[in-house]
């Protein structure tokens, strides 16, 4: 409320929404349907984007940069592990940290698919 | 005739002139301005002065950031607020991170009133100095209210101080020596120990003069800082006189008592009454009334002396 009653316009918040919390999916636990409506009620500037997508991240950026008198919120749809099969959207892998033989499949998965970046 | 002032109007005048004279100096309060009195300073300086609306742990994160941005942030609001509601943004955002941010809490213990016992904080002192990086200090009269203020202002690091809504008389005069974390010692005498904070101070040099007439020699001490206390003066209370009570408008539980207490018990053993709210809620009523009820008094405080000397005899000598 601060923030928009402020016109913090120089404020952008993340929000990475992978709907899932350690106990279970959010939408089981307390659900939080239209997140970015509840933040434009509040009075921020909203984007929406595919979390994934690089360009659209810096579009998103971009927007929030030249919206003028109010804080902008990018609400980014996210797959939590995406790219690695064994953890993609599962609940149970919040502060698990992966066994060495974990960590050496999901490391040739994400190589194989290109997403993995430099593993070194 | 005593004059008499809320240790809260105090503070609002002593809070303008700081920022009369230090431009680094920013105020926060949560819709309680007229009752906090920071609206002093918000009259003075409104390019400084946030109003934060009644969101207190809002406040509390925005009082830090203000802090880590080189200000010194005097956030202001009830006790039972600052101390409770907001307690994870004082404990991890102010106190982990040692930020210059001086809580001046009002409306502290019973004296609160009429707005009843959802309202009266009997253990915001306790709360408080639990915290890592706090220092706590409860004036007691207006005069030091003013020194305190200075002395937050100037200490680097988190402060909280305790505040009261009713009027209450004043002890000081101005030139006395003030320093946080020495107790200033107000009356003379061997045969026992007040430990008194806040508006109890008063009330404890009431005591030690009926105590007089009754051929025993109370010291009283003002410990007006609970945290960093002053262990010199306790140790010396305890190996000099032997007996100790403190008072506060708290609970018994955790405050000026449970640190006395901690103290005593490592430095010098000796018997120590505890004279305060007894684990108890308050409730709503007239500020005077409250505290005869619950046993805030002279005569207890009175009374308690006794006890804690009549303990004396009776525990073996650690000499």
């Amino acid at each position: 409320m601060t923030a928009a009653h402020r016109k913090l316009d120089n404020l952008t918040a993340f929000v990475d929404s992978n709907r899932l919390q350690i106990d279970g999916p959010v939408a089981d636990i307390k659900s939080m349907e239209q997140i970015g409506d509840r933040f434009a009620a509040f009075g921020w500037h909203v984007v929406e984007i595919d979390g994934h997508d690089i360009a659209a991240i810096m579009a998103a950026l971009a927007e929030a940069r030249n919206t003028q008198g109010r804080p902008t919120v990018i609400v980014a749809r996210t797959v939590k592990g995406k790219g690695v099969s064994f953890m993609e959207n599962r609940v149970g892998w919040h502060g698990t940290a992966p066994k060495p033989d974990q960590v050496q499949a999901a490391v040739a998965e994400l190589d194989a698919s290109g997403e993995g970046g430099d593993a070194e | 005739m005593t004059e008499m002032i809320a240790t809260r109007a105090a503070y609002g005048e002593a809070l303008a002139r700081l920022g009369d004279m230090n431009t680094a100096v920013v105020v926060l309060d949560a819709d309680l301005s007229a009752s906090t009195r920071t609206v002093e300073f918000a009259k003075r300086h409104p390019d400084r002065f946030i109003q934060m609306g009644i969101a207190e742990q809002d406040m509390m994160g925005t009082a830090a950031g203000l802090a880590a941005s080189g200000k010194i942030a005097f956030a202001s609001t009830f006790a039972v607020f600052a101390s409770g509601r907001a307690f994870d943004q004082v404990r991890n955002a102010i106190c982990y991170s040692r930020l210059n941010v001086k809580i001046c809490a009002t409306h502290a213990g019973l004296t609160v009133g009429e707005d009843g016992a959802s309202h009266q904080s009997i253990e915001d002192i306790a709360l408080m100095r639990a915290v890592p990086n706090m220092t706590v200090v409860v004036p007691s009269d207006a005069v030091q209210t003013a020194w305190a203020v200075n002395a937050a202002a100037a200490l680097d690091g988190p402060v909280y101080m305790r505040l009261g809504r009713a009027p209450v008389p004043v002890i000081y005069g101005e030139g006395q020596e003030f320093v946080l974390g020495k107790a200033q010692k107000l009356h003379a005498g061997n045969d026992v120990t007040i430990v008194a904070c806040g508006i109890m101070v008063s009330r404890a040099l009431a005591a030690a003069g009926a105590l007089a007439e009754q051929g025993i020699g109370a010291r009283v001490l003002d410990m007006h800082t609970i945290k960093p206390l002053d262990v010199d003066a306790i140790r010396a209370a305890a190996t000099e006189t032997g007996a100790i009570v403190t008072v506060e408008e708290h609970s018994i539980i955790g405050g000026l008592g449970g640190a006395v207490c901690e103290a005593v018990c490592e430095l010098h053993p000796a018997p120590v009454v505890r004279v305060g709210v007894r684990d108890q809620f308050g409730k709503s009523g007239k500020p005077d009334e409250l505290l005869a009820a619950y046993g805030l008094t002279t005569d207890e405080i009175a009374r308690a002396a006794r006890q804690a000397i009549s303990m004396k005899t009776a525990t073996a000598r650690i000499v």
